[in-house]
């Protein structure tokens, strides 16, 4: 009976997921990455039983190399998952944002005025245009452009950007522009006598289906009266997040169906 | 059976035979002896009929955690647990206690472990960068050699008896 029970486990384990059976020997490789680097290099620097020269000495050598880097790449994405694992982590700690999904992408170039990212997800990641993009835990911008596997960012200060957003802790509900003269934003039609200071938060508004709860995208640097119209506030934005050193961003997508 | 001295064996013979044991290669690196399969015998061969099965499985699990196979568990398990299961029930009928008996076994246990494994990897569509002919036939025949020498301190380790000598135990008079 017992020999059936593990035969049986052993049947389940040779026709389980190789994403699952993958995990277990990363996870075994991660626990015991500091005997098996030591010994494997320890056993590298011993002169091997095989003192002759032969044929095949530089094919073995190019196997060990090949060894080498195989586990060298295996730590590396074992460190990579677990970055996701901890940003993810961190994403979904905020109350209500688990109702969100997100899908974490790897920001590969900017674009030539400083106000475009391009990411390496698209549409097979579930991308789509609209949908919105975080860095640092804040809205930066949303989907511009979608490919197969690849889609354009929208920062918040490139001068076509209009995002739904409001001030502090005011109701008051406007429209954050990008500027034309670039890594700033505006914030039109405020009435001069709502009371807007230099710091304060700036939140992009929950939009269903795209945005299930505001969250912070810029602060106010500048608040005047605006000089072509003294009864609205000119108010000048920008976003908290430091876009210019942001390797990894967060884009929204619809939670996936429970 | 003392599992605990049983769990590290095989936790230090997997890592050696992952990184270590390439050291006392010969000609080629695939051609070095594998410590789980002498294990595989030994405890086939001295422990009861349940222990054997119970460890002939986990060192399966083991050597399938430490095999190159990327992402495939299974075939070891299988091949390790049903060879072992089966020379422990050979062993119940033919004696394999003499240290030839013992070569044999392990280079027997070892063509059709690795035989079985590889069908069972091919079953899943995996190719596998190996040679055969080390697998086989070289591998075996090396652990054959050398393992009936390493019977002696893994019995003192686990504290089996072995030619009637008792370890850490009193002496009856």
């Amino acid at each position: 009976m017992l020999f059936t029970w593990l035969l049986l486990g052993g049947l389940i384990c040779l026709f389980a997921p190789a994403s699952l059976t993958g995990k277990l020997k990363l996870a075994y490789n991660y626990i015991f990455s500091w005997p098996l680097d030591n010994l494997s290099l320890a056993g590298s620097a011993m002169p091997s039983l095989n003192a002759v020269d032969n044929p095949g000495k530089q094919e073995t050598a190019a196997q060990q190399q090949q060894l080498e880097n195989l586990i060298a790449n295996l730590r590396a994405q074992v460190q990579d998952a677990q970055d996701q694992i901890a940003q993810l982590q961190r994403l979904r700690a905020v109350p209500q944002w688990d109702r969100m999904g997100f899908v974490l992408a790897d920001v590969t170039r900017t674009g030539r005025t400083q106000d475009l990212l391009f990411i390496n997800r698209g549409r097979k990641d579930h991308i789509a245009v609209g949908q919105y993009v975080l860095g640092d835990m804040s809205v930066i911008g949303t989907i511009s452009d979608v490919w197969a596997q690849r889609a354009v960012v929208k920062l918040i200060t490139e001068r076509t950007s209009k995002i739904p957003a409001t001030i502090g802790e005011s109701d008051l509900a406007r429209v954050m522009d990008g500027d034309r003269s670039g890594n700033v934003g505006k914030i039109r039609l405020v009435p001069a006598d709502h009371a807007v200071h230099v710091g304060d938060k700036v939140y992009a508004r929950k939009v269903p289906g795209l945005l299930d709860v505001s969250i912070i995208a810029a602060k106010v640097t500048q608040c005047g009266r605006d000089p072509e119209n003294p009864s609205m506030l000119d108010i000048t934005v920008q976003p908290v997040c430091d876009i210019a050193n942001l390797a990894r961003v967060a884009v929204i997508v619809p939670a996936p169906q429970q | 059976m003392r599992w605990l001295r049983f769990a590290a064996l095989v936790l230090v013979a997997t890592i050696l035979q992952t990184s270590f044991v390439g050291v006392i290669h010969i000609w080629e690196p695939d051609i070095k002896p594998n410590l789980l399969l002498i294990l595989l015998v030994f405890f086939a061969i001295y422990s009861g009929p349940q222990d054997a099965v119970i460890a002939s499985f986990s060192i399966g699990f083991a050597a399938d955690l430490s095999s190159p196979v990327r992402e495939l568990m299974g075939p070891q398990i299988i091949s390790y647990g049903v060879l072992g299961t089966l020379l422990s029930d050979v062993h119940g009928i033919i004696s394999i206690r003499r240290m030839p008996h013992q070569a044999i076994a392990i280079f027997v246990a070892g063509v059709l472990t690795a035989l079985l494994s590889y069908l069972l990897t091919f079953f899943r569509a995996e190719s596998v960068a190996t040679r055969l002919s080390a697998e086989l036939l070289w591998q075996p025949l090396y652990s054959a050699v050398i393992g009936p020498f390493l019977f002696l301190p893994i019995a003192w380790w686990m504290r089996i008896t072995t030619k009637g000598r008792r370890y850490g135990g009193r002496r009856r008079r």
